[in-house]
């Protein structure tokens, strides 16, 4: 049932299978595939005969069987002649509580007609019995009318053959749309919260363009705010000073310094150390409530600066990683 | 998941090649066999019965040499086309040999019905040639007892079943071979000649069979 599960959420992600009002070829394929075997399998013509229904009663040719019951159990069955109309076999003779008899016969009629089973009985003495009066009648399965007696069947297939190399190419162009399916490049879907911490798509630029933030304050803002309600984790802190080392770097042409040495700089410069020196006393002051214009008026100077670095005509510097960049807030 | 998918994807063809080459196989020389087969039939409900038998044996060549039911089908089909062209006795031979008992795996039941079936039919117009042609029970007798006896066998066998669907035709058979047995001479003379037991006069089938009788 996982794998099921998961198999469905996959295949919604595949985004030609998202495109509303158009064939999806594998569905499509699928569909030409069960209509193909559907077809072979609808039945073909039935075997025909021109009989009419089986009569309830024995006909000429069956076997029927009966019981009645005698006084004796001496009864034979009397010698066949060429023409006798009715064949009759004692099949057992099983005696009764009130000294009766009662035989189990078992006849085939070879003429149509109204015949007493007992006249085909005969005494010890070779008389026939005649009595009781134990009828049965014959019937015919053979229609009034027929010009002939047999029938045999039409050809009675009629059928058709499994289209197997249909089947087998179906099957390879389905195989194909399949592994087109799988190898499609698949977009992800936009997350449905949005994500607090937009960070810039580094290796797709493009893609991210319209929601990336133009200026530098954009860009400072939601770490900046969380700053302001200190709940700014470690790495977001450091996120922070990067992104005001890459700028004031460049801008106080700091790039042959050491870290340490730039934050020093950094911190003692009125205007690049502004921002820090701002967050960190927010930080220090754990039961201060920081309005909204005082974060406006933080960000001030950044909200006229181009939050990409490429977009600066001069150089950038090397970017400080997360190992080296040192921490201000930690130190 | 997209891991299970390309499993899956990469599997199937190893599936169709294993599907191929056992079952496969006999579906791939079918759809030779069946279109001439299709025309057998053709032919047959024609009336071209020669035709009928030489389309039926190619459909025969064709099918899968292991394809043991498709192959007794098409006997069955050739031999039925061979009563109806007028050689009743040897339509008979033929099914003769296919129900002789052999190694491996039995028949289907139904198949071996409807080839016991034709064989019944082939021996029945057999036996209303020669007694067309003969008076004699010596020649037609063992024939006439003969279709009486399958017929019947067979309309017990189908009555046993649950369908049912066979055991009009098998009684109506079954009375035709006991009329036929019973019937004088002169009243099966003055009765319209099925077609088989015409076609099969016009090839001498009683003379056939003394020729047969005295080798």
């Amino acid at each position: 049932m996982r794998i099921v599960a998961e198999l469905k959420d996959y295949f919604h992600t595949l985004q030609f299978l998202r495109r509303p009002r158009r064939w999806k070829p594998t569905a499509l394929a699928a569909g030409l595939f069960v209509l193909a075997v559907g077809l072979f399998f609808v039945p073909s013509k039935q075997p025909k005969t021109d009989a009419p229904a089986l009569p309830n009663g024995p006909t000429v040719g069956t076997e029927a069987a009966t019981t009645i019951l005698l006084d004796q159990r001496s009864y034979s069955v009397a010698e066949l002649t060429s023409n006798t109309p009715l064949l009759v076999r004692i099949a057992g003779i099983e005696p009764k509580d009130d000294g009766v008899f009662a035989y189990h016969l078992v006849y085939t009629g070879l003429e149509i007609g109204v015949f007493n089973l007992t006249d085909f009985l005969v005494t010890t003495t070779g008389q026939r019995l005649r009595e009781p009066i134990a009828t049965v009648t014959i019937g015919s399965v053979i229609p009034p009318g027929a010009r002939h007696a047999a029938v045999y069947t039409d050809p009675p297939y009629q059928g058709r053959a499994v289209p197997y190399k249909f089947l087998l190419i179906l099957g390879t162009l389905v195989w194909a749309g399949c592994g087109g399916a799988l190898f499609w490049p698949v977009k992800k879907q936009p997350a449905v919260t949005p994500d607090p911490e937009p960070e810039p798509q580094q290796d797709e630029p493009d893609a991210e363009e319209s929601s990336a933030p133009k200026t530098l304050a954009e860009l400072l803002r939601p770490l900046v705010e969380k700053a302001a309600n200190k709940s700014i984790s470690l790495e977001e802190k450091g996120r922070l000073e990067q992104i005001l080392f890459e700028h004031w770097g460049k801008e106080l042409e700091l790039d042959h310094l050491d870290s340490l040495e730039q934050l020093r700089r950094i911190l003692a410069h009125p205007d690049a150390g502004a921002l820090l020196r701002t967050i960190e006393r927010w930080l220090y002051q754990p039961n201060s409530l920081i309005t909204p214009e005082e974060i406006n008026a933080a960000l001030q100077s950044y909200s006229a600066l181009p939050s990409d670095p490429r977009q600066s005509t001069r150089p950038s510097r090397p970017k400080p990683t997360n190992q080296t960049a040192p921490t201000h807030f930690e130190s | 998941m997209r891991k299970y998918a390309l499993l899956a994807w990469c599997l199937a063809p190893l599936a169709v090649i294993l599907f191929h080459f056992t079952t496969g196989q006999r579906l791939w020389f079918a759809e030779k066999s069946v279109p001439l087969r299709l025309l057998g039939e053709k032919a047959e409900l024609a009336g071209n019965y020669k035709k009928a038998v030489e389309h039926y044996l190619s459909a025969e060549s064709a099918a899968h040499p292991k394809d043991l039911v498709l192959r007794t089908r098409l006997r069955i089909d050739a031999a039925r086309a061979l009563m109806l062209d007028g050689s009743p006795l040897e339509a008979a031979e033929q099914i003769d040999l296919l129900l002789e008992p052999r190694r491996g795996r039995p028949l289907p039941t139904t198949l071996v019905a409807e080839a016991r079936s034709t064989l019944a039919l082939a021996l029945y117009y057999a036996a209303y040639t020669l007694r067309l042609e003969s008076s004699s029970p010596d020649m037609w007798k063992s024939e006439a007892d003969g279709a009486y006896q399958i017929f019947r066998d067979l309309y017990q066998s189908e009555i046993r079943t649950e369908q049912k669907t066979l055991s009009v035709f098998y009684a109506r058979n079954l009375e035709a071979s006991v009329r036929l047995a019973r019937a004088r001479k002169g009243e099966l003379a003055s009765l319209p000649v099925p077609e088989a037991a015409r076609a099969a006069l016009e090839r001498g089938v009683a003379s056939k069979k003394r020729a047969a009788a005295s080798e």
